[in-house]
């Protein structure tokens, strides 16, 4: 430690000239100040340096939690993306109960930058599912090999951000409100259906081009179709045998529906180019009448084959039907090949399926009450190949009858009424391909082969559908909605 | 000994008053070194804080692209009006929107149809109409009604040049109501 000298008092003149005891005392203030600024100096210094610290580690946390936001983010994205996937294999898949991965139990699957998975659960009697999906980002360099689901006990989550979403879906039963429905891309082409070609919009109907020519078509020049929304009530039952003429009636039913505008101008198209006139309902019997009759207003429900969206996927409605009735008691099971008889009266409907073709022969007689799947032989919960080896075929060279609803889908299903042949049903009739033909890239393949060349009535009946109607409790509830969704 | 070299420094009569030069100077040189420390950290501070704004209004408008998405999945199909599942490809795909609040941000969306070719983040090859098979090229105009499930690449692009910055949103998507 330096010590200040104190200044003397020396009375010698030398010494006062030269006043170095000033001088010392100067020497020993100007140590002082330059301590004070060294201390300042440092103190500022340790202060701007502490300052520096702290906005670094703000820096390094807001950049961690800027890399966590997007973990987060991303682990977020993946669970929708999971749960999407689950909801498309319920609604479009036919599968029952959805899970990641191909096995019996779920796992974790590759998506993006992290893994997905999803399982669910079914409770059948109250039409309930509930979709369990998560995401999860890697957040560390080493991290759990869990591959347990999140919600499990043994699930170890070291190392991963994770983020989950549940969603309840609600199956619900779709009540046939048209007497005929086509759904996807409506009629075959050969038939004179829709036909693509490079300068079509599909945005744009006007330049959907129709097939003009009939390549190979079985159908006649007239399409001998008749339609309850015409000539029918609502509530007509049908006890078999030729249906009585009707009284007019204002019906509020339009003849067919179509899934779509495509499977809407396909339709249109078919009756135009089958019947080989302009007018899309000219093969009708008896013609449409105005105010039931809208051709020029596509949106319009009455239309003669109108757009209903609403009515699902008719392969998940015979799939389900399949799923809740393959196996039951009172079910009828009916292989590939020529059948007549009696299957269900007004009084004991039943469900009836055939796996393969449904031909009735001349002079035979095939009748019935309840529902109706003419059927391929694909699973979609226990099948992957899409390969059926039998295909949904329904042809009538007799008489057939039925009361309730009758479905004809599969892979490229056909419905043939041959000549000579009738074939009446009062309810409703749905038909559509199921898309399983593989491969197909273009919607006219996706579509149901009509070759109608004698009498096919089809006459809707909302009594056999109603509530306490012979057919309700039979209907599968094969509409898929999301009606609840939270974050886990 | 010290007060003989420091005699030397500062010889008796020549000695100076006041801070060195070299303290001077030393302390100059902390305070600037330490200074500048404190203005990068800073600037890199606020730097971050606009950064992290910007990503945060990106993923808001990836966000709001994917549920308006997702609305058109949900309505009706109508193909001509270009509305439901089936209608996305048509409307979407390879197509580029403006990024609402993100000042030159702009989104592209990119959709993956062709089953065979889906890209390994979003799954890999799988089906995407349900149809049992993942063979089907449905990336053309006709296939419009057949895709059930649509894989999404959503490319949000911001921040002005040289800073550009871009974030990726993966996705798939289905229609979810009835």
């Amino acid at each position: 430690m330096t010590h200040c000298k104190q200044p003397s008092i020396v009375l010698e003149p030398s010494l006062l000239r030269r006043d170095d005891s000033f001088a010392t005392r100067s020497t020993c203030g100007t140590s002082r100040k330059r301590g004070a600024v060294m201390i300042l100096v440092v103190l500022v210094s340790v202060m701007l340096l502490a300052f520096s610290a702290i906005a670094v580690q703000g820096v390094l946390a807001r950049s961690v939690s800027e890399v966590t936001q997007r973990q987060v983010f991303r682990a977020s994205q993946i669970a929708e993306s999971a749960l999407a996937r689950a909801v498309a294999e319920m609604k479009y898949g036919g599968v029952v109960v959805p899970r990641s991965g191909s096995g019996v139990s779920a796992t974790w699957q590759d998506f993006d930058s992290g893994e997905l998975y999803y399982y669910t659960t079914v409770d059948a009697a109250a039409g309930t599912s509930v979709v369990r999906a998560w995401g999860r980002v890697a957040a560390a360099a080493t991290r759990s090999n869990s591959t347990a689901a999140p919600d499990a006990v043994t699930w170890d989550g070291s190392g991963w951000v994770v983020r989950g979403v549940e969603v309840a879906v609600r199956d619900f039963a779709y009540f046939p409100e048209s007497p005929l429905f086509v759904g996807n891309g409506g009629i075959e082409r050969p038939e004179g259906g829709f036909d693509w070609n490079g300068t079509d919009d599909l945005a744009n109907p006007s330049t959907w081009g129709t097939v003009t020519g009939s390549p190979s078509s079985y159908q006649s020049s007239a399409v001998p179709m008749v339609l309850s929304s015409l000539d029918h009530p609502a509530d007509y039952l049908y006890g078999g045998s030729e249906p009585p003429v009707a009284t007019a009636f204002p019906h509020p039913f339009s003849l067919w529906t179509s899934q779509n505008g495509i499977g809407q101008h396909n339709v249109d198209a078919w009756f135009r180019n089958s019947a080989g006139a302009s007018d899309e309902t000219s093969g009708l019997s008896p013609p449409p009448s105005t105010p039931y009759y809208l051709p020029g207003d596509l949106a319009s429900p009455d239309h003669p084959y109108p757009v209903d969206p609403q009515v699902p996927d008719v392969q998940s409605y015979a799939w389900a039907l399949w799923n809740s009735y393959g196996t039951a008691t009172g079910t009828n099971r009916l292989g590939s090949g020529s059948h007549s008889g009696t299957f269900g009266d007004l009084a004991n409907p039943s469900v009836t399926f055939v796996t393969g073709r449904l031909r009735v022969d001349s002079g035979e007689t095939f009748r019935g009450a309840g529902i109706l799947v003419v059927r391929d032989d694909y699973d979609p919960n226990t099948q992957t190949n899409n390969l059926p080896s039998t295909k949904a075929d329904f042809e009538i060279r007799g008489t057939f009858e039925w009361t309730g609803l009758v479905i004809v889908s599969g892979w490229a299903p056909a419905v043939t009424v041959d000549s000579g042949g009738s074939a009446t049903v009062v309810g409703g009739f749905f038909g559509e391909d199921s898309v399983q033909s593989g491969g197909e890239v273009s919607l006219d393949s996706a579509t149901i082969i009509f070759r109608i060349n004698d009498e096919f009535r089809v006459l809707y009946s909302g009594e056999v559908f109603r509530p306490g109607g012979m057919v309700h409790d039979f209907l599968p509830r094969v509409g898929k909605e999301v009606v609840g969704i939270r974050q886990l | 000994m010290r007060e003989r070299i420091s005699r030397r420094l500062f010889p008796r009569g020549r000695r100076q008053d006041g801070l060195a030069l070299l303290e001077v100077t030393m302390a100059l040189a902390l305070f600037v070194a330490v200074g500048m420390g404190a203005y990068f950290t800073l600037l890199r501070a606020v730097q971050q804080e606009g950064t992290s704004h910007e990503e945060h209004l990106a993923m808001a408008a990836v966000r709001d692209l994917a549920a308006e998405v997702q609305e058109t999945a949900n309505r009706p199909t109508d193909l001509s009006r270009g509305e439901g599942i089936g209608a996305i490809f048509t409307r979407f795909h390879r197509r580029s929107f403006a990024a609402a609040n993100l000042p030159g941000g702009t989104i592209a969306v990119e959709c993956f149809a062709n089953e065979t070719t889906v890209p390994a983040l979003l799954g890999g090859r799988q089906d995407l109409n349900f149809d049992g098979d993942s063979d089907d090229d449905l990336a053309n105009q006709s296939s419009g009604s057949d895709l059930r499930l649509v894989p999404m690449e959503l490319r949000v692009d911001y921040g002005t040049p040289p800073e550009r910055r871009s974030l990726i949103l993966r996705r798939l998507l289905t229609k979810t109501v009835d």
